[in-house]
């Protein structure tokens, strides 16, 4: 990839392919289930539910503000986790596509972002519903960050999967690495342990730093407490994704070409 | 103007793509615990000079493994070159790999409409080919079916007819491909010959010489990445049938 104006000319020409093999993936997770895309709401619904049952005993704190932290927190995760795994074989899957036609590969990560993106959707209208149900309070213009926030997350998910997708193709085993690497990064960031918790333990750095707890604030800033998340938090994830974008930039420059050969 | 105009190409498979193929290995590597002897990278073409011009029916002889398929591949710019030049003018359509890239829990409706914006098409031109292609490929009710159900013969039927469906100006074939039951073949060598005849250039490759005098009016013997010869049909066999006899 050069950085330059044919390469993103390119992805564009190629939009029908890549929005249908996105849309044929959402087709195919839920071809067969009953509930089609109501799973991804029930799914974290249920964990949270019994999440916050225990950990709101745990920790003292009480369920109707710990509930939604939670909910906001797994499905976000769920949708870093989903686009970072997708990547590892996001090449290797589209195999029969690379060997036939010369597209530029980023639309393939492309294609793995969106439906999780779709599906990550899907679940936020359900905190949405449980915060105007329960929280109404917070409802007011802050929300409409969510219209800038999105369009950040997904240039932040692109490139996360793009990386992946170079690597997973290069080294097989890869998924396992990041599998392990993402558990870590699980646990010591706010995704159900409230962020005070981290502070009064001297952890403050482990979120201060920490771009998915920027990342987090996004949304639960509007949505827990009906305020715009900060500048900062914006300026970490903006941050975050561009170094990405760096990577998959030097990646794509010495390696687009010869992915096909690693097929 | 269509044209091919390769200058002095040469094109190399990477070894790394068969060596170190898991983190494991490459650990090893790095830290000198295992000494396996090194693969050489393959030089697969070399110094390759090829001009082709519109109306040209050029046909590309040599044994397996010579390196017409990437001469081929090389051309529709799917592989990197280690240094030369490639110029294509012209839309390619290449007719290889075809019973990969399929999405095999979508229908033959859905995997038409796929490939063919795989193959670069726009929605709208794919619902006009679509019944055609259908009936081409005469599956019946089938192709409202998931493809994972189809037999082989029905997936290469329908891949066929997706990839002859598309125009382009310069038609790439591996080997000519002839599809599924007798009657099928017929039908299939009919529309290759059609594609044949409205397309600007046409390489293919081949080890078929009756097709090879029928259809092409320039041929190149390539071996071990060199080429050999290129002029006339008739005396390139004839190269091919030495190389063939010495070895």
């Amino acid at each position: 990839m050069n950085a330059n104006p044919t390469y993103l000319k390119n992805i564009w020409e190629s939009r029908y392919f890549w929005i249908h093999l996105a849309l044929a993936d959402i087709r195919t997770k839920y071809r067969r289930s009953l509930l089609g895309l109501a799973w991804a709401l029930i799914q974290p619904l249920s964990l949270t539910l019994l999440l916050s049952f225990i950990m709101g005993h745990f920790f003292h704190s009480p369920m109707n503000d710990y509930a939604p932290f939670i909910f906001s927190g797994l499905i976000f995760w769920e949708f870093i986790t989903a686009s970072a795994v997708a990547g590892c074989t996001s090449f290797i899957n589209a195999e029969g596509y690379i060997k036939q036609f010369h597209h530029p590969l980023l639309i393939y990560p492309l294609r793995n972002v969106i439906p999780c993106m779709i599906n990550l959707l899907c679940a936020f209208s359900g905190i949405i519903l449980w915060v105007l149900c329960w929280n109404p309070s917070n409802f007011g213009w802050s929300w409409l960050s969510f219209f800038v926030s999105f369009p950040v997350i997904f240039f932040f998910a692109w490139p996360l999967c793009a990386i992946t997708a170079f690597i997973g193709v290069r080294f097989r085993d890869f998924s396992q690495l990041i599998l392990i690497a993402l558990q870590i990064v699980y646990y010591i960031s706010p995704i159900f342990f409230l962020p005070k918790l981290f502070i009064s333990s001297h952890l403050g750095f482990l979120i201060e730093y920490n771009p998915i707890y920027h990342f987090l604030n996004l949304f639960r800033m509007p949505l827990l407490e009906g305020k715009l998340p900060s500048l900062n938090d914006y300026m970490y994830v903006v941050l975050a994704s561009a170094i990405m974008w760096l990577i998959v930039w030097s990646f794509a420059r010495r390696h687009e070409k010869s992915v096909i050969f690693y097929l | 103007m269509n044209l091919i105009n390769l200058q002095n190409v040469n094109l190399h498979y990477s070894s790394l793509a068969f060596r170190e193929t898991s983190l494991k290995a490459y650990v090893f590597k790095t830290f000198g615990l295992k000494h396996k002897k090194p693969l050489a990278n393959v030089h697969a073409l070399k110094n390759f000079e090829l001009r082709i011009e519109a109306g040209e029916r050029v046909a590309l002889i040599g044994h397996n493994g010579a390196g017409k398929s990437t001469l081929l591949k090389t051309i529709a710019g799917l592989y990197p070159l280690s240094s030369g030049k490639r110029i294509v003018q012209g839309k390619i359509r290449a007719l290889f790999e075809l019973s990969l890239g399929f999405e095999y829990e979508a229908t033959g409706r859905e995997n038409i409409l796929y490939r063919g914006l795989l193959l670069g098409q726009k929605p709208n031109f794919i619902k006009k080919v679509t019944e055609e292609i259908i009936e081409f490929t005469d599956i019946g009710h089938f192709i409202d079916y998931p493809i994972k159900t189809y037999s082989a013969g029905m997936l290469v039927r329908l891949a066929f007819a997706i990839s002859t469906a598309i125009p382009g100006d310069i038609l790439l074939l591996d080997e000519i491909i002839a599809a599924g039951d007798a009657n099928f073949m017929q039908k299939s060598r009919a529309r290759i010959n059609e594609l044949i005849q409205n397309s600007e250039m046409m390489i293919l490759a081949s080890h078929d010489f009756s097709s090879v005098r029928s259809l092409c009016n320039r041929a190149i013997v390539i071996d071990h990445g060199v080429k050999l010869f290129d002029g006339d049909v008739e005396s390139a066999i004839e190269c091919y049938n030495t190389i063939t006899k010495t070895g």
